[in-house]
């Protein structure tokens, strides 16, 4: 029974229990322009800062306008230098409230969604 | 439909899962019997090898459903629609390229199998495959090579041990008896193999259980109050149902049943059907726990929006 393998083993579990704890899933840390906020003039991009490095191809930002009127933008992708960035690239917006309808697809197979709303003047 | 994509994707890694067990539980018990020459383990090896090509024939389509199923997921499309979906993500996400690295895995130890080559080759392509498993789960979320990852795998690797040699030993090997003294001597190696391997098993799935546990939940607090914990109980209850089960078979019924098969054979057979019956028991409470493990997977862990 080899036994010296199996407590190296446990003693390497035990300690990891004491560094601090990750969650799983895509969590939305920072976003630009801001949840809640009035800009002018129209942004050229939206951009998301998540927790987690997103997968590209099921990692989306749409825009609801008034009535619900989806408006696509013109490019969205994960910023190359920070793989928790995504950026979406806006046509001019004209003045109204509007929201951000994200999903993110994490490196974990796990796809989250949200939306918040922010105005331009 | 009658199920849902994620329902749909559950019952293919319950599948998977099980299969996967099924053929590290075979590998394992051929490795126990390589040398053994007696009439009960010469045919007992023909049966873990006709019980790992039906482990790898359900495995190699469980996987590829998997993968389907993901596709259709993160594109939010139906099941008939998402080869495109499929394609994205191969092509362009970490987990199609976890994926293609598990498939070559399972294809590599299914060869292996199909040619009777090597156990030992098998358990080495099998644990592979579950490392790409775990890099894609929620133990991934720190990269492909982390702590987390590696106690996750770990905690894989033994529950594949566990329920695929009992699920082997419920269905086949144990339910054959032994009759000469060879067979009974040998059938009493392997009853220990087992029971040596499975004791080892549980210590291992206990300590990195309660590790992802913590790493999950955080705090008792997150134990109640939300689907990832009331799953992840049931899970534990279901495990220590097994866990028990395992333990009163070791305690109560191997002592006699080992003294029947290395006696003169009096009282062995009585005692080798109640060891079956117990772990066919076993093997179900240990599917049920598989299952659980399938819905954990899928279930969003609290404090994640």
């Amino acid at each position: 029974m080899p036994i010296k393998p199996l407590l190296s083993c446990a003693a390497l579990i035990l300690a990891a229990a004491f560094s601090t704890g990750a969650r799983a899933h895509a969590k939305l840390e920072m976003a630009e322009p801001k949840a809640g906020s009035t800009v002018s003039p129209s942004p050229k991009e939206i951009c998301l800062q998540f927790n987690e490095a997103l997968e590209p191809p099921f990692s989306k930002i749409k825009l609801a306008g008034a009535g619900d009127a989806v408006i696509e933008p013109s490019a969205v992708a994960v910023d190359k230098n920070n793989p928790k960035l995504l950026v979406a690239s806006m046509p001019a917006l004209p003045a109204g409230a509007y929201r951000v309808q994200w999903s993110a697809m994490t490196r974990d197979g796990h796809k989250v969604k949200g939306e918040y709303a922010f105005n331009v003047k | 439909m009658l199920l849902d994509t994620i329902q749909l994707q559950q019952l293919a890694t319950v599948a998977l899962n099980l299969s996967v067990a099924l053929a590290v539980g075979g590998g394992l018990s051929s490795a126990w019997l390589r040398r053994a020459s007696s009439s009960w383990a010469r045919d007992m090896r023909r049966w873990l090898r006709r019980a790992a090509l039906a482990a790898f024939a359900l495995a190699l389509p469980a996987d590829v459903a998997v993968l389907w199923l993901q596709g259709a997921a993160m594109a939010e499309v139906p099941l008939a629609q998402a080869a495109a979906a499929t394609q994205a993500l191969l092509a362009g996400t970490h987990y199609g390229a976890a994926w293609i690295a598990g498939f070559i895995a399972l294809l590599l130890a299914a060869a292996v199998a199909v040619t009777a080559r090597s156990t030992h080759w098998t358990l080495a392509a099998l644990a592979g495959f579950l490392y790409t498993r775990s890099i894609v789960s929620h133990a991934g979320a720190d990269g492909d090579i982390s702590l987390q990852a590696a106690a996750d795998w770990l905690h894989l690797v033994l529950i594949s041990v566990w329920v695929g040699e009992v699920l082997v030993a419920a269905l086949g090997t144990l339910r054959r008896p032994a009759t000469g003294p060879a067979d009974r001597i040998e059938q009493a190696g392997y009853v220990e193999a087992l029971s040596h391997s499975a004791t080892v098993a549980l210590g291992g799935i206990a300590l990195t259980g309660l590790y992802a546990a913590w790493r999950a939940l955080g705090s008792l607090d997150n134990v109640v109050g939300n689907p990832y914990g009331a799953t992840l109980a049931i899970k534990l209850a279901l495990v220590t149902a097994a866990a028990l089960l395992g333990g009163a078979n070791r305690f109560m019924v191997m002592p006699g049943l080992l003294a029947g098969l290395r006696g003169r054979g009096d009282g062995a057979e009585p005692a080798r059907r109640r060891f079956a019956r117990v772990l066919q028991i076993e093997a179900l409470v240990l599917v049920a726990v598989l299952i659980a493990a399938a819905v954990l997977s899928s279930t969003g862990q609290p404090g994640a929006p």
